[in-house]
C-alpha cells in the first residue's frame, strides 16, 4: 500500500516534529486567536509543505484523524477541517507533479490559488447562508501573510 | 532536496495512494453535507462527548502558550488597574453624583413596578462562572467557560457580563461548557429597539459590530437607540441590555454592544 522506496522519506525524528508542531499549533488555537494571522491556513501551509516527502495511506487516515479532532475541539462542522487538510496535501502533490519542470514558484502559485479559492467559497458561503460580507481587509492580511510564510519556507528548505 | 522530491514523483506509480486521498476527500465532503443537514442532532451529540476529551488534550499540549499569555494578560492587567485608580480618583465627585441619580432612579423604577405588579417577574438567579478559553476562528466565535452538566447548566441560557447580554449555551459538557458569542454568525438574538420597542433580529458579524435584520421600522432607528432583548419566542428574558445603534447606512444598521466580549474574564449564567 505505502509508496515505493524513495530517499525523501522522512526519519522518525522529522515525522515526530511534523506531528508534534502540526497538534501543537492546533491545540494552541484554544488559548491564541489573532485577527492577522490564521491558523488554520498555516496547519493547511504545514500539510502542502509536508506533500514534497514520501507519505502512506496512515498519513492520510491521521490527518482525517486531525480533522475531526479539530472540529470536535473549535465546533466546525465534522468532516470541515478534515476536507480542508486533504484539500492541501492534494494541492501539494498536484503541484509538487506539474513543478518538475519548472520552479517552486509553481508550488507557491498553487499555494495561493488554492488559499483564494477556498477564501471565496468560504465568502460565497457566508453570504449566502448567513448573509454577511466577509472582512476583505481581514482576509487580504491573511492570504498575504500566508503566501510570504509558504514562500520563504518553499526557498529555503 | 528538490531533485530527491522529483525521484519520489517518479516514483509515485502506485495510483492507490491518490486514489485513497481522493476517496477520503470525497468522504469528508460527504460527511460535511449531511453533518449541515443532520436533523437528528447526531453530530451534536457526538460532538458534545469528543470536544470534551479533545479540549482536555489541548489544554495539556498548549498549556506553555497559555502560561505565556496568561503572564502577559496579568502584567497589562496591573498597568491598567493603575491607570484606572489615577482616572477614579479624578472623578471621584461626580461619580457619586452618578450614583446617586442611579440609586435614585432604582428606586423610582421599584416602586412604579410594585404598583404594576410586575416586581418578581424579571428576576432570575444567576452562576458565576470563569472563562478558560476563547476560539474565534472562521466566524464561530465561542469561549469555554468553567460550569458544566454538573453545575446545573443547561444548553440555551443566557450568559451576561457585567454591562449585559455577551452570548448563549451552545454545548454543555461535564465541567465545563461552550458560549456562543455575539458576535458568532450563527447568533440570532429577538431585540427590542429604543423606547418605541420596534421589534427586530439582532445577528453576529465576526469582528465587525453585530447587525440588526427584519426591522420594519428601520427609518426610525436612530444612532444611540438603546437595544436589549425582548423576550419573544422565549429563548431570553426581556429588557436585559445588549447595545446601542452605532450606525445606520441606508438599511444596514450596526450595534455597539455595550460588553467588551473580546476580553472576558468571568461571566454570569443566568437560570432561565
Amino acid at each position: 500500500m505505502s509508496n515505493q522506496a524513495s530517499i525523501t522519506n522522512l526519519n522518525i525524528f522529522q515525522n515526530f516534529i511534523f506531528h508534534f508542531l502540526f497538534l501543537f499549533i492546533l491545540s494552541t488555537q484554544i488559548v491564541f486567536t489573532n485577527y492577522y494571522l490564521n491558523t488554520l491556513y498555516i496547519l493547511g501551509l504545514i500539510i502542502f509543505i509536508r506533500a514534497d516527502f514520501e507519505y502512506d495511506w496512515k498519513l492520510i487516515l491521521i490527518i482525517s484523524f486531525y480533522g475531526l479532532y479539530q472540529d470536535a475541539l473549535l465546533g466546525f462542522q465534522f468532516g470541515y477541517s478534515s476536507l480542508f487538510f486533504l484539500f492541501f496535501l492534494f494541492l501539494g502533490q498536484i503541484s509538487n507533479l506539474v513543478s518538475r519542470i519548472g520552479s517552486y514558484l509553481i508550488n507557491i502559485y498553487f499555494f495561493a490559488f488554492g488559499v483564494f479559492l477556498l477564501a471565496v467559497l468560504e465568502g460565497i458561503y457566508l453570504y449566502f447562508v448567513h448573509n454577511i460580507f466577509i472582512d476583505i481587509y481581514k482576509l487580504i492580511i491573511n492570504i498575504v501573510f500566508i503566501i510570504l510564510l509558504c514562500f520563504f519556507l518553499k526557498k529555503n528548505f | 532536496m528538490r531533485n530527491n522530491r522529483n525521484i519520489f514523483f517518479y516514483s509515485l506509480s502506485s495510483k492507490s495512494i491518490k486514489l485513497i486521498l481522493i476517496s477520503f476527500l470525497l468522504l469528508f465532503f460527504l460527511i460535511l453535507v449531511l453533518s449541515r443537514f443532520d436533523s437528528s442532532n447526531i453530530s451534536k451529540n457526538i460532538r458534545s462527548i469528543s470536544s470534551e476529551y479533545s479540549f482536555y488534550l489541548s489544554s495539556i499540549i498548549a498549556s506553555p502558550v497559555d502560561l505565556v499569555i496568561d503572564g502577559y494578560n496579568k502584567i497589562n492587567d496591573i498597568s491598567e488597574i493603575y491607570r484606572e485608580n489615577e482616572e477614579l480618583k479624578k472623578l471621584q465627585l461626580s461619580e457619586s453624583i452618578s450614583f446617586q441619580e442611579i440609586i435614585e432612579m432604582k428606586l423610582k423604577i421599584e416602586e412604579y413596578e410594585n404598583l404594576l405588579n410586575t416586581f418578581d417577574k424579571n428576576k432570575f438567579d444567576f452562576k458565576t462562572a470563569r472563562v478558560i478559553s476563547k476560539i474565534s476562528n472562521n466566524y464561530l466565535n465561542s469561549v469555554i467557560i468553567t460550569s458544566g452538566k454538573e453545575h446545573g447548566v443547561k444548553s440555551g441560557m443566557p450568559i451576561l457580563g457585567l454591562r449585559g447580554l455577551v452570548g448563549f449555551v451552545d454545548q454543555v459538557r461535564t465541567n465545563t461548557s461552550v458560549v456562543i458569542l455575539l458576535s458568532n454568525i450563527n447568533s440570532r438574538i429577538p431585540v427590542s429597539i429604543s423606547n418605541n420597542s420596534y421589534q427586530a433580529i439582532m445577528i453576529g458579524q465576526d469582528y465587525k459590530n453585530p447587525k440588526i435584520v427584519f426591522a420594519k421600522e428601520t427609518d426610525m432607528i436612530k444612532v444611540g437607540d438603546t437595544i436589549s432583548t425582548s423576550g419573544r419566542g422565549g429563548i431570553f428574558p426581556p429588557y436585559i441590555l445588549i447595545g446601542q445603534v452605532s450606525s445606520v447606512i441606508d438599511d444596514e444598521v450596526e450595534v455597539e454592544l455595550f460588553e467588551d466580549i473580546e476580553n472576558l474574564t468571568h461571566i454570569r449564567i443566568l437560570e432561565y
